[in-house]
C-alpha cells in the first residue's frame, strides 16, 4: 500500500493527535460561532458519558441514544447549513454516518451486540474524543490561529 | 514466532508506508513526527491484536477500532484546512487496511486441515 505526501502528512497529524498544531482556518471559511463551539463541547461530554454506560444492554438506553443522536444531527444540520462551512459538515458526517466506525458505527454495534466491552468501550472513547476535538480546533481556529492542543480540554 | 509476530511481519508492508524511507523530503520535524506515528500506529494495533486474540475484543469491535482511526484521519484530515473533500477521501481509502484483513487472517482463520 502506498499513500500519496499528502496522505502521509494527514495520518501524522492524525495519529499524533491533539498535539500535532495546526493552520488557521482557509481564507473565506465560515465565521467562528462561539455556540457551536459550546455546543459541540457538551455534545462530546455528553456523547463520552453515554460510552461509559453502553456496557448495559442497548435497549436500557435507546431512548437516551435517540435523543443524542437527534442532538448530534442537529448540530449536523447547522454546520451544513451555514456557508462556507463545507469542512465542518463533512466532520459531522463522518461522526454520525452509521456505516463508519465512530459515533453512529458504533452504536449501530452496540445494538447489534446489545453491549461492548470494556476494552473496546475505553479504546473507542479515546477515538470519539479526539474526533470531537478535531471538530473543536476546526471551530477554534476560524477565530484565530491555535493548535489542537489548546481545544483539547474543552467539554472534557 | 509467535502468532502476532506473524501478524506483524504480515502487516510490515503496510505500516512501513510510514517509515523514515517514505519520507525523503521532508522537514525532519516531519520525519520526527512520521516516526511518533508509526510508533503510535503499532502500539494501538499490538493492543488490539492482543485483545483481539484473547477475546478481549470481539471481531466485529476490532475491525471498528481499526476502521474507526481511519475515518479519525479523514476527520483530522479535513480539521487540517486546505485539504480537499477528495483528498480527504482518497486518504480514508488508502489506509482502509489491508491490515484488518492481515489481522484477521492471522488471528481467526481455521486452522489448515492436517
Amino acid at each position: 500500500m502506498k499513500l500519496a505526501p499528502i496522505a502521509r502528512v494527514a495520518l501524522v497529524l492524525t495519529l499524533l493527535g491533539p498535539m500535532a498544531a495546526l493552520p488557521a482556518c482557509a481564507p473565506g471559511s465560515a465565521p467562528f460561532n462561539p455556540v457551536v463551539q459550546s455546543n459541540t463541547a457538551t455534545l462530546k461530554a455528553d456523547t463520552l458519558a453515554l460510552l461509559d454506560r453502553s456496557g448495559d444492554f442497548y435497549a436500557e438506553h435507546a431512548a437516551e441514544v435517540d435523543a443524542l443522536s437527534a442532538r448530534i444531527d442537529a448540530a449536523a444540520a447547522v454546520a451544513s447549513s451555514t456557508p462556507q462551512n463545507a469542512l465542518a459538515a463533512r466532520q459531522w458526517d463522518v461522526l454520525r454516518d452509521p456505516n463508519r466506525a465512530l459515533l453512529g458505527g458504533t452504536i449501530k454495534l452496540w445494538k447489534a451486540q446489545n453491549t461492548l466491552g470494556l476494552s473496546f468501550r475505553e479504546e473507542k472513547k479515546i477515538q470519539i474524543r479526539r474526533a470531537f476535538d478535531y471538530i473543536l480546533c476546526l471551530e477554534a481556529n476560524k477565530q484565530r490561529a491555535q493548535s489542537c492542543g489548546d481545544v483539547q480540554g474543552v467539554g472534557a | 514466532m509467535s502468532q502476532f509476530d506473524d501478524f506483524i511481519a504480515a502487516a510490515k508492508a503496510n505500516l512501513s508506508v510510514l517509515g523514515k524511507d517514505s519520507f525523503e523530503g521532508y522537514s525532519a520535524e516531519v520525519k520526527a513526527m512520521a516516526q511518533s506515528a508509526l510508533d503510535k500506529a503499532q502500539a494501538n494495533l499490538k493492543r488490539w491484536t492482543a485483545q483481539l486474540a484473547v477475546s478481549q475484543l470481539t471481531e466485529a469491535e476490532f475491525r471498528n477500532l481499526v476502521q474507526g482511526e481511519t475515518d479519525l484521519t479523514e476527520i483530522a484530515g479535513y480539521t487540517a484546512a486546505g485539504m480537499s473533500l477528495a483528498e480527504a477521501q482518497r486518504l480514508r481509502d488508502a489506509v482502509t487496511l489491508s491490515v484488518i484483513d492481515t489481522a484477521l487472517d492471522t488471528f481467526l482463520k481455521p486452522a489448515p486441515p492436517p
